[in-house]
C-alpha cells in the first residue's frame, strides 16, 4: 500500500517535472517572454556582406540602446523566399522584417507592411532615395498601389570584374594579340567576353603573367546551381540580347529564334572557361575563385565587391570594373549589356510588432546610413553615394563606382506581377540548365518556356 | 451488460481512431482535393477546381516521367546496397568470436554514426568534403593513386550514384542493427552441429542463417524501400536537382513544383501519385513475402 503512495507521487513528481521543462523550453516560452515585455524582432536576411556588420556591430549596439531584442536568420537565396512565404501564408507572423528582392515580392505581397505611414509618423526622409530607386525597389504599383513596401538597401545589377594584372601584363596582351587579332581588353561584346576567357582558360603548370600556375586557372564565371544560380547568370544573356520576357499586353518575346543563339552561347562559355564546380555555387561563390587567383575574370554583383577586393586574397588591388558587354545584333539597340535590377532590401510583415520593426529599420538604414555603407559597400541612398568619408574609404571606389552606376542606367525593372519568379526566373534557369545538361534540345526547351509562361498567364486571367 | 461489452472496447480505441482520422485521412483526403485545383502559393485562397488536369499534365510531361525514373533507380540502388552491407557487416559482426568483443563494440557504433546524424549533416559533409571535386576526400584518395579525379556530384553521368551511395551509408546502420540483433539470436548449438557436419562458413551462412533472418529481411527491405523512395533531405542538401536534373527525385520534385514554380495543386498532384506508388509497392512486397512463407 505504502509502496503503491510512493510510485503514485513519483509518477506525479515526473510529471510536474516534465511540464516544467515544457513550460522554461525556447519554443513553449516564446509567448511569454513578450509577455514580459521583452521585445523580438526577428529578420530573415539574405546571405551577404551585410550580415557580418548586422551581426557584430549594429544589432548588438541597437539591443544596447534600446532593450529590444533583435533575431536574425540567414538562409540561402531559394530557401529564403520560400520560408518567407511558407511563414507569411500560415499566418504566424514569425518573421517582422525580412529581405526584400522585387522578383520574390509577389510571393507573399498580401501579407507586408506599408511603411507610408510609418514613415510620416517617424519622420523618414524619402527623398535620399532616387525616383527610380522607389519605382524599381521599394513600390509595386500592381500588386500594392500607392504604397511603400520596402527600403532600398542595395540595388544592384551584375558588372565585369576582372584582373587588371593579367589584362595589362605585356606576354598576355602579345599573346592574346597574335590569338585573337584585337588587343587584351574588357571586353565590348559578348563573344570577346567569351575569347578572353578562353584564352585564360589554363590547366596547372601553365604561366599566367610569367608566373607558373599549381591550379588550374578559368577564364569566366558566375555561380550557376539550378535553377536560382543559372537563372541570375542567363537572365544577362537573355536580357543582353534584348528580350524582355513579355511585354504590357503579356504577350511572350521568348519564342524569338535569337534565344537559341543565347544558350548556345552560354553552353559554349560555361563548358569550355568555367570552373567544373560552378555548377554547384548559388550566388556569389565564384568570387572566392576570383580572389584566389583561380579566375581571370567573372560576373560581379556588386554586392560581391569586398568579396573580390578580400584584403587576405590575391587579387586585392588588382581588380578592374566595367560594364556589361553588348550583345550583336540585340533587339533593343542596347550600347552595353544588361541584367536584370537585381538586389534589393528591407521590408517589413505586418506584425504586433511592426512599429519597433520601423524604428530598428530606420536607425540602421537611415541615422546610420554612412556607417552602414562604410562596412558592407551596399549603396542605396543619396547621402551614401555623396558622402565624402564613404567615397575615401576604399580604394577601389574609384574605379567600381563608375562602372556600377553606368550598368545601373541599363538595368531591366521587372515586372511587378506576382507570378514573376513562376514566369521568368525559375523557368528561365531551368531552361539553361535543361539545355546545358542535354535533358533537352534547345527547341524543346524553349517550346516548353513558352508553353509554361501562356499556360501560367491564362490560368490568371492576364490573356484569354 | 451486453451493450457495455459491446462499446467499453471501442471506448479504448476511439482515441487512436480519431488521432488517426486528423493525422491520416485528413491530409490525405486535403492533399487529393487539392491535387484536383489550381492553387499557387501566392494566392492560396484562390482555388479552381481542374478535376485530373494536374495529373494529366504531369503523365505529357518528359521531365515528369525522368524524375520518376531517377526516383525508381534511386530506391532500388539504395534498398540493395544497404542490405547487402548491411548483412555483410552484421554476419561478420555476429561471428564467434568477433561478437561482444571491444572492437566489435567500437566498431558498431562507428558504423551508427550516419545513421545518428542528421540527414542534412550527412548532406553537406558529402557535399562539402567527401565529393567535392577539387578539395574533396573522394578525388584525393583517388589523386594519391595516380588516377583521374571522377566528376562526382557535378556530373550528370555519376550524380545519381554519389547520392545513391551517399543515401545507402545513412542506410546501411540501419539494417546492421536489425540483422546484427537476429543473428545473434540463432543458437550456437545450430552453427557448431553444422560445423561438425564439415558445412563451410559459406554455406553456414547460406542455408542456414540467411533461412533463419528472412522475415528480418523482408521486413528491413521493406523499410528501406519506403524511406529511400520519398527521401528528401538528403538529397536535396547533398545535390539539389543535380546537374540534368540526374538526382531529381519525386519527393524534390514535390518541393520544387509547391515552392520555386509555386504551383500546390501541380505539387499535391505528384504527391498523390507518390502515395499510390509506394501504397501499391509496399502491399505487392508484402503478398509476395506472404506468398513465399506459405511456399515453404
Amino acid at each position: 500500500m505504502r509502496e503503491g503512495k510512493t510510485k503514485q507521487r513519483a509518477t506525479l513528481l515526473v510529471a510536474v517535472a516534465t511540464l516544467l521543462v515544457f513550460a522554461v523550453s525556447p519554443v513553449f516560452a516564446g509567448g511569454a517572454r513578450e509577455a514580459d515585455g521583452q521585445v523580438t524582432i526577428r529578420i530573415a536576411e539574405h546571405p551577404g556582406p551585410h550580415v557580418q556588420p548586422l551581426e557584430e556591430y549594429f544589432i548588438p549596439r541597437y539591443e544596447e540602446l534600446t532593450g529590444v531584442r533583435i533575431e536574425m536568420e540567414v538562409l540561402p537565396p531559394d530557401q529564403l523566399w520560400q520560408r518567407m512565404a511558407l511563414e507569411a501564408q500560415s499566418g504566424s507572423n514569425y518573421y517582422d522584417i525580412g529581405y526584400h528582392s522585387p522578383g520574390w515580392f509577389g510571393y507573399y505581397y498580401e501579407s507586408v507592411a506599408d511603411l507610408r505611414p510609418y514613415m510620416e509618423r517617424n519622420n523618414f526622409d524619402l527623398s535620399q532615395y532616387s525616383e527610380a530607386v522607389q519605382e524599381s525597389h521599394m513600390t509595386n504599383e500592381l500588386l500594392r498601389p500607392g504604397e511603400i513596401i520596402a527600403l532600398a538597401r542595395n540595388p544592384q545589377t551584375p558588372i565585369y570584374a576582372y584582373r587588371t594584372d593579367w589584362f595589362a601584363h605585356p606576354d598576355e596582351q602579345a599573346n592574346f594579340r597574335a590569338e585573337y587579332g584585337y588587343d587584351l581588353a574588357p571586353p565590348e561584346t559578348w563573344e570577346q567576353l567569351y575569347d578572353i576567357a578562353e584564352f585564360f582558360t589554363r590547366p596547372a603548370g601553365a604561366t599566367v603573367a610569367g608566373e607558373t600556375l599549381s591550379e588550374a586557372l578559368y577564364g569566366y564565371s558566375a555561380s550557376i546551381s539550378a535553377p536560382g544560380g543559372m537563372a541570375r547568370a542567363f537572365l544577362a544573356i537573355v536580357y543582353s540580347m534584348g528580350l524582355d520576357g513579355f511585354d504590357e499586353n503579356y504577350q511572350t518575346d521568348l519564342d524569338n529564334p535569337i534565344l537559341l543563339d543565347g544558350v548556345a552561347y552560354w553552353q559554349r562559355l560555361v563548358e569550355n572557361t568555367f570552373p567544373p564546380a560552378a555548377a554547384t555555387w548559388n550566388f556569389l561563390e565564384h568570387l572566392d575563385y576570383f580572389r584566389n587567383g583561380r579566375l581571370a575574370s567573372a560576373e560581379l554583383w556588386p554586392e560581391g565587391v569586398m568579396r573580390a577586393e578580400d584584403p587576405a586574397g590575391q587579387a586585392v588591388g588588382n581588380v578592374g570594373y566595367s560594364t556589361f558587354p553588348r550583345w550583336e545584333g540585340n533587339l533593343a539597340d542596347l550600347p552595353i549589356g544588361r541584367s536584370f535590377l537585381g538586389g534589393g532590401g528591407i521590408l517589413m510583415f505586418d506584425t504586433p510588432r511592426s512599429e519597433e520593426a520601423f524604428k530598428f529599420l530606420q536607425w540602421v538604414y537611415e541615422e546610420n546610413a554612412v556607417e552602414f555603407t562604410k562596412r558592407t559597400a551596399m549603396f542605396a541612398r543619396n547621402d551614401q553615394f555623396e558622402n565624402e568619408e564613404v567615397l575615401a574609404s576604399a580604394d577601389f571606389y574609384d574605379t567600381f563606382l563608375p562602372a556600377f552606376g553606368e550598368q545601373m542606367a541599363y538595368g531591366f525593372p521587372r515586372q511587378d506581377i506576382a507570378e514573376w519568379g513562376a514566369v521568368m526566373y525559375t523557368p528561365v534557369g531551368e531552361f539553361a540548365a535543361d539545355v546545358i545538361s542535354g535533358v533537352m534540345t534547345p527547341q524543346a526547351a524553349q517550346q516548353r518556356l513558352v508553353n509554361n509562361m501562356n499556360t501560367v498567364f491564362r490560368e490568371e486571367g492576364y490573356i484569354d | 451488460m451486453a451493450s457495455q461489452r459491446f462499446f467499453r472496447p471501442w471506448g479504448f480505441i476511439l482515441p487512436g481512431i480519431v488521432l488517426g482520422i486528423i493525422t491520416l485521412v485528413v491530409p490525405i483526403v486535403m492533399g487529393f482535393r487539392y491535387s484536383l485545383h489550381r492553387i499557387r502559393l501566392y494566392r492560396l485562397s484562390d482555388q479552381v477546381f481542374v478535376g485530373f488536369q494536374n495529373y494529366m499534365r504531369l503523365f505529357d510531361d518528359p521531365l515528369f516521367m525522368m524524375s520518376v525514373r531517377v526516383t525508381f533507380w534511386f530506391t532500388i540502388g539504395c534498398t540493395i546496397l544497404a542490405v547487402v552491407f548491411g548483412l555483410a557487416i552484421s554476419a561478420v559482426m555476429s561471428t564467434r568470436g568477433i561478437r561482444g568483443t571491444g572492437a566489435a563494440r567500437f566498431y558498431m557504433a562507428f558504423y551508427l554514426v550516419p545513421f545518428v546524424a542528421t540527414q542534412v549533416v550527412v548532406g553537406m559533409l558529402g557535399r562539402l568534403y567527401i565529393w567535392e571535386p577539387e578539395y574533396g576526400m573522394i578525388n584525393w584518395i583517388i589523386g594519391l593513386v595516380g588516377m583521374d579525379p571522377v566528376g562526382g556530384l557535378i556530373s550528370a553521368d555519376t550524380a545519381l550514384m554519389v547520392t545513391t551511395i551517399t543515401n545507402s551509408w545513412r542506410l546501411v546502420p540501419l539494417a546492421l542493427l536489425v540483422f546484427y540483433a537476429a543473428l545473434a539470436t540463432i543458437p550456437d548449438a545450430i552453427v557448431e552441429s553444422a560445423e561438425v557436419d564439415g558445412a563451410s562458413a559459406l554455406t553456414i551462412f547460406f542455408r542456414i542463417k540467411l533461412p533463419m533472418i528472412r522475415f528480418h529481411i523482408s521486413f528491413v527491405t521493406l523499410i528501406i524501400l519506403t524511406s529511400a523512395f520519398r527521401e528528401f533531405d538528403l538529397v536535396y542538401a547533398l545535390s539539389g536537382l543535380g546537374p540534368g536534373r540526374s538526382t531529381n527525385v519525386m519527393s524534390l520534385l514535390v518541393y520544387h513544383m509547391g515552392l520555386s514554380t509555386a504551383n500546390i495543386g501541380l505539387a499535391n498532384a505528384i504527391s498523390f501519385i507518390m502515395f499510390g506508388m509506394v501504397a501499391v509497392l509496399a502491399v505487392v512486397y508484402i503478398k509476395a513475402a506472404k506468398l513465399s512463407e506459405m511456399r515453404e
